[in-house]
């Protein structure tokens, strides 16, 4: 069986303390809840949570949606962007099966960065590592007034911006990115075909506004 | 003693210094004094045995269990950790029946298959072991049970006043030479999900002059009428070779072709058409080769012509159509099966042999690293392709078991890879599955076929976790 693997890098830095942070837990509970609804993607998808704050740290490995379990996580630190794409560049290489004469290998991935700051460290060195690796679609998502959408711009030509990185907006991302990660699995498996960009995701709710 | 009459003079007031070293030596002595001190001691553990109880007890409230997922349907066990708490006894879950789990209390382990997807608060019912009284108090853990899969799939009609509507579903069964071939062809899960129509279709016939011919097709994914491109398809073929002119040009090439020739398999594909020796037979059967696959090329160009016409006289785009198409068209002569076959696509043609030691695969399959590489009849860049040549075979069988035709819906599911379909073993594992060792024990019985197609309709519903293509095969038998 073929997988979908989705990576969701999510920035854990103290800025996202507090209201931001609690909405990024409730989205992902939520993501869960309505993903294990849709029969295509609790067969397809699998999905991991990488955190970077002052560092980056895989906290769910890839996993099947049946068998997911949330952990906790807290905000604080800085912001190690460069760390979380170097970990994400491992990740893929140890992570994703390879199609081989005997098997078929996994879906490409679907990689979604949420962050509401600037990089602290050197980003370039983690995102050319990850570009030497990465196959599938990265989504960017800059979130609030202080997240700087210049650096996702470089990352991936699809990046989206959250105005506000309050509850409502956080959960409407999450919204998104579940009802993408549905797409993508029915896509895949009823035509073959994976998702190589924003055209082919669902239209953002109106919080999110594609900058690129 | 000593530290314990100190303090407790201390405690009081009266300065141990003050007291004659005699005195206190006498009171260290005192039998009463010990007897009583002693029983002090004994009620401040009592003391502390009471805190320790209820810390530990609030301790293991208060901790956090994360219990494994479970699915419906499906046999669960999960044991609970209790060595970080070794004085807690869980006593019983006080829910535990309603979701069709049981509890083991001396082994703390849930046990059992659970019936509906839920996410249930489950109540602990546990008390310190060191409680005399046992009191007990509860814990919540949160237990979810994820669906089975196949209770999350629809079953919805295709809407049948939809453009070339068809039937969700189809089979058959009828003579094929001096054989038979029963075929079937049902939806997706995928499609019947969301209500949409199966894209697969087949179309089987005995022609003229003992030539019979099958044609299988799979729409594609991602064609408006997909579902009517494969329609098309694989019934104007089987049209067009429904002539006699072409028959009998056909059998007099064969003739020709096999006459006289000791190999049991000739083929295209391992002919050299560059080679120049010297042996004028060799060459006279390249020619007559070509010239049968001439005649297969210009009735799959009139295929293609009818389809583009078709598409224009219905104002939409040839794309709209998009399909592949595998057909083989086989006549029974002295010297055993002609079978000539074609293929663009990902659907396989295959014939077994009849003491079942080897398996042929007759056409070459367009498929791409991920999946994206497959070709259609639609397309017109495949006419000038070089590797079109390579598309047709021309075969000579003896005898043959069975043959098989069928979509990627079937074989993604069973054979996995490409190349599995030449793999004598995954053959035997897949006439296993169809003589019914398969989950559900739906055998196809062909020895006994009086309900055949009913018997391959039920086999095809299989379960393949990730594999909800629309599924047609067609076994010549």
């Amino acid at each position: 069986m073929r997988r979908l693997p989705v990576y969701l890098l999510l920035d854990t830095s103290g800025s996202m303390s507090g209201e931001p942070i609690e909405a990024v837990k409730n989205g992902v509970q939520m993501m869960m809840h309505s993903l294990r609804q849709n029969p295509q993607a609790i067969e397809t998808a699998f999905v991991s949570i990488i955190t970077f704050d002052s560092d980056a740290k895989q906290i769910i490995p890839l996993t099947d949606l049946a068998s997911f379990q949330m952990v906790n996580i807290q905000a604080c630190g800085v912001t190690s962007l460069g760390a979380a794409m170097n970990l994400l560049a491992d990740r893929l290489n140890t992570e994703i099966i390879k199609t081989t004469t005997e098997q078929k290998g996994d879906w490409k991935p679907l990689i979604f960065i949420m962050t509401d700051g600037v990089p602290t460290d050197d980003w370039m060195s983690g995102f050319n590592n990850l570009k030497s690796v990465n196959k599938g679609l990265i989504v960017g998502c800059a979130a609030g007034h202080a997240a700087d959408d210049s650096v996702l711009k470089q990352i991936t030509n699809s990046v989206v911006r959250l105005d506000n990185a309050d509850s409502d907006s956080i959960s409407k991302f999450f919204q998104w990115v579940t009802a993408s990660i549905s797409t993508s699995s029915t896509k895949v498996e009823e035509s073959g075909k994976e998702v190589t960009g924003l055209e082919h995701l669902p239209p953002p709710p109106s919080e999110l506004v594609i900058v690129a | 003693m000593e530290i314990f009459l100190k303090n407790l003079l201390e405690e009081n007031n009266i300065d141990p210094a003050k007291i004659a070293s005699d005195t206190f030596l006498k009171l260290t002595e005192n039998a009463r004094i010990a007897d009583l001190s002693r029983s002090i001691t004994d009620k401040k553990k009592q003391i502390i045995d009471i805190v320790n109880i209820y810390k530990d007890k609030e301790e293991f409230k208060n901790s956090r269990i994360v219990m494994d997922n479970a699915s419906a349907k499906k046999e669960y066990v999960y044991t609970f950790d209790l060595t970080p708490y070794p004085n807690i006894v869980i006593k019983e879950i006080k829910n535990i029946d309603s979701i069709g789990l049981n509890f083991d209390a001396e082994a703390v382990s849930v046990y059992g298959v659970p019936l509906l997807a839920n996410s249930v608060e489950l109540y602990l019912s546990f008390y310190n072991k060191n409680d005399e009284n046992q009191s007990e108090d509860i814990k919540t853990v949160t237990l979810l049970v994820n669906a089975d899969p196949k209770d999350l799939w629809n079953n919805i009609p295709s809407d049948k006043n939809l453009r070339y509507a068809k039937g969700d579903m189809e089979c058959f069964v009828g003579s094929f030479l001096d054989r038979k071939i029963v075929i079937a062809s049902t939806r997706g899960r995928s499609h019947a999900h969301e209500g949409l129509s199966r894209d697969d279709h087949f179309c089987s016939k005995d022609l003229l002059n003992g030539w019979s011919i099958i044609s299988v097709a799979d729409g594609a994914g991602s064609a408006k009428y997909a579902r009517e491109g494969s329609r098309i398809a694989t019934e104007s073929i089987v049209e067009l070779f429904n002539n006699e002119t072409i028959l009998l040009e056909l059998d007099h090439l064969i003739h020709l072709y096999f006459s006289d020739s000791n190999h049991e398999d000739l083929s295209i594909k391992t002919d050299n058409p560059f080679d120049t020796g010297e042996d004028t037979l060799e060459k006279e059967k390249i020619k007559i080769k070509s010239s049968i696959i001439n005649i297969l090329y210009k009735s799959v160009r009139s295929l293609h012509t009818l389809l583009s016409d078709y598409a224009k006289q219905e104002s939409i785009s040839i794309k709209d159509l998009n399909t592949t198409l595998i057909f083989t068209l086989i006549k029974k002569f002295d010297f055993g099966y002609a079978v000539l076959s074609f293929g663009v696509g990902d659907c396989p043609i295959n014939v077994i042999s009849k003491d079942f030691n080897e398996v042929k695969l007759l056409n070459m399959l367009d498929v791409g690293e991920f999946g994206g590489g497959t070709r259609f009849i639609t397309m017109p860049e495949i006419f000038n392709n070089p590797s079109m040549s390579s598309r047709f075979a021309i075969h000579k069988f003896q005898d043959f078991s069975k043959i098989f035709l069928m979509t990627d819906g079937i074989y993604d599911a069973k054979f996995v890879t490409e190349n599995k379909l030449e793999d004598l073993d995954t053959w035997k594992a897949f006439m296993d599955d169809l003589n019914g060792i398969n989950e559900d024990q739906f055998k196809v019985d062909f020895d006994n076929d009086i309900n055949i197609e009913i018997d391959l309709l039920k086999w095809m519903d299989f379960w393949s976790k990730g594999n909800h293509d629309d599924r047609t095969l067609a076994i010549i038998y």
